[in-house]
């Protein structure tokens, strides 16, 4: 009953016109590199304030699951990947285009991303009522170590050293203590300034670590548009039925390859600070690996366009675990759908789980929806996406700076909030020029509130010593402490891949 | 996205100005700059932070006595990789539109925040066009249809953005 429910409210306007409006803007926003979904996602976050919040929550996971098949789309016509998760999609999904064939890529993409997207929906939402026990084992003590957790696992996964992590991480931390600290009246670092009484908004610092930052890039290129570097002679002014049907013939008759991606894409996606550009990576590794033919990937294989595309939905879908049960994101498009929730008030966290599974189930079935029609707005849009990654970049960069800038105002009415974008787009570009973790900066200034919080509530509930008092503290405690040694033991193989932001 | 791997021995690396690799180009000041405005940040959090009583002291003290070691730590591991016999440091391009975007975007939210966002915008977005060396009409055009953007602000969610702190 609570599935049909959610089932109708999915459909019910205004929500499925905030879906599918949703999916339309992150597609066409995911296809204009420079653009990608998580800047959308940053740009239209203050413009839900109007919304109800499960609608605006729909709207924002919507745009991120349009933008994960966007960024295909150059990726595979232009050779240039419209977000970081689609860099993989490159590899065999231009060569293809080279080959004529890329309406049938576009259509392996949009496919392979559906599905991928529909399973792994389809699976949380099966799962999720049995992670309530095992949630409700959370106390306290426990919410702080998984902050902790978060915190640390970012010198594994992010690229460059540990001790540039830990100092973005700090930075980040220290954002939080400005304003009215948590558990006393103390106002500290306001320095007589009333607007910094609440302190600085973290939605705010991801405006401006992403979208002012990314605009500054994007103004550095040589390039006006894509468009200049040519779609390798295909004609894309039609739709190519016969390509699709043979895209969708291949797509289906390897259900374990989509099956393996999609869950290497939601395992991936549920690691605090891990993204796409990993599981992508990871997805494409294991098709190359299980492949009797290694030698044709990256030259048109289909099989690691399909490996990568049907993780990349997945991996967004995953990204939300974290979210929702601790109010950890494990990707910056997820730190932004948790900007948005707490925007309307939504307090994610185990006591969502239990008090809220109607929620809960309304959002994974707007993720399975999100996917499906994902798939018929990538055929059936195909023809009409490789016109936008023609817009000029001259109109997308003052643009986007100007609705940024606006937008900020929205969140509080507070004009520090835009002063804090323009100064943490100036950090965001310095961070990103000289190779210092953003989301390190990002997930510490989200999770630092949470961290102070849970502290001093475990204190006094009974010392230090609360941390050690049960099997789940301890098992915590061996987690943080192997996250911190691993980087130490063996270089991981995959921080090459693993700049999300 | 914009990452440069080029190393030092790279043939197509500038030895000029853009790119200089060791001691004090342009490019590597910045980050030095950077650094010791985080030391200087971070270690004023320090001794702010002491002046608070407990329990509101400890988070600000740990935070930024992290933030001030883990700076200082990579500060003398820049000097040395900058200055010792074997430095390889990777040569970092910093363009000047990019610079110009991030001083217009400072510059249109201070002036934002004093006299109101909707009068700064059109200004913001000609000076962004002249630059780009569009036309002085075209810029024009240009600036009078960005004010739509502010005027959707204060429409569809009563924001007044015609208002700053000054006026």
């Amino acid at each position: 009953m609570g599935v049909l429910e959610a089932l109708v409210t999915v459909f019910t306007f205004p929500t499925i016109l905030f879906l599918v409006a949703g999916l339309v803007i992150g597609t066409v926003l995911g296809a204009i590199p420079g653009i990608g979904g998580i800047l959308g996602m940053a740009i239209i976050l203050p413009l839900t304030s109007g919304m109800d919040g499960l609608s605006a929550i729909i709207g924002l996971i919507a745009i991120y699951v349009g933008a994960m098949y966007g960024g295909a789309v150059s990726a595979i016509l232009f050779n240039i990947p419209g977000t970081n998760a689609a860099v993989t999609a490159t590899l065999d999904g231009n060569p293809l285009a080279k080959q004529g064939k890329a309406m049938y890529a576009l259509a392996i993409s949009a496919l392979s991303s559906s599905i991928g997207g529909v399973v792994t929906a389809l699976l949380l939402l099966v799962l999720f009522p049995h992670l309530v026990p095992i949630l409700n084992m959370f106390g306290t003590p426990q919410y702080f170590l998984v902050a902790v957790f978060g915190l640390a696992i970012l010198p594994l996964i992010s690229r460059g050293s540990q001790v540039k992590s830990i100092f973005a991480a700090s930075i980040g931390l220290l954002t939080t203590t400005i304003g009215l600290a948590p558990m006393t009246l103390d106002i500290r670092y306001y320095f007589g300034v009333s607007m910094l009484y609440s302190g600085i908004d973290f939605v705010a610092i991801l405006i401006g670590l992403f979208a002012i930052t990314e605009m500054a890039f994007l103004a550095g290129t040589e390039r006006s548009s894509i468009a200049k570097r040519g779609d390798g002679g295909n004609d894309l002014t039609r739709l190519d039925v016969s390509a699709v049907r043979d895209a969708a013939r291949y797509v289906v008759s390897r259900p374990i390859a989509l099956l393996k991606s999609a869950l290497i894409g939601v395992g991936i996606g549920a690691v605090p600070g891990a993204g796409a550009a990993i599981s992508t990576f990871v997805s494409y590794s294991e098709a190359v690996r299980s492949s009797d033919d290694e030698s044709s990937f990256g030259e048109g294989n289909e099989a690691g366009l399909l490996a990568a595309e049907a993780a990349n939905n997945s991996t967004a879908n995953g990204s939300l675990i974290p979210v929702l049960a601790f109010g950890i994101p494990g990707s910056s498009a997820s730190a932004i759908i948790l900007g948005g929730m707490v925007l309307h008030g939504i307090v994610p966290g185990p006591v969502l789980f239990a008090s809220s599974p109607q929620l809960l189930q309304t959002l994974f079935i707007s993720m399975a929806v999100a996917s499906v029609l994902v798939g018929v707005i990538g055929i059936f849009g195909i023809t009409y996406l490789s016109f936008v990654t023609r817009v000029d970049k001259d109109v997308i960069v003052p643009l986007v700076i100007i609705f940024s800038l606006c937008g900020a105002i929205t969140l509080n009415l507070n004009p520090v909030d835009v002063l804090t974008v323009a100064v943490f787009g100036v950090i965001g570009y310095l961070f990103r020029k000289y190779e210092y973790p953003v989301i390190s900066l990002l997930l510490g200034a989200i999770l630092g509130q949470i961290v102070e919080t849970n502290l001093f509530r475990s204190l006094r509930l009974g010392g230090v010593e609360v941390f050690f008092e049960d099997w789940l503290s301890i098992v915590l405690i061996v987690a943080i402490l192997a996250v911190l040694v691993a980087p130490h033991v063996r270089q991981p193989t995959l921080t090459s891949a693993s700049q999300e932001v | 996205m914009s990452e440069n791997t080029s190393t030092p021995d790279d043939p197509h690396v500038d030895a000029g100005h853009e790119t200089t690799v060791r001691g004090f180009g342009v490019e590597n000041l910045v980050e030095y700059a950077m650094l010791l405005a985080f030391v200087g940040i971070t270690g004023g959090a320090l001794v702010i932070a002491d002046r608070y009583a407990y329990p509101a002291d400890f988070f600000p003290k740990i935070t930024s006595g992290i933030g001030l070691v883990s700076t200082l730590v990579i500060l003398a591991r820049k000097v040395r990789d900058d200055w010792g016999a074997t430095a390889r440091v990777q040569p970092v391009e910093i363009n000047a539109d990019e610079l110009f975007v991030l001083g217009a975007s400072l510059g249109y939210a201070v002036l934002g925040v004093l006299v109101g966002l909707l009068w700064v915008t059109p200004v913001f977005v000609f000076v962004y066009a002249t630059w780009r060396n569009w036309s002085w009409i075209r810029s024009g055009v240009f600036a009078l249809l960005s004010v739509g953007v502010p005027l959707f602000f204060t429409n569809y969610l009563a924001v007044d953005l015609s208002r700053g702190l000054v006026f």
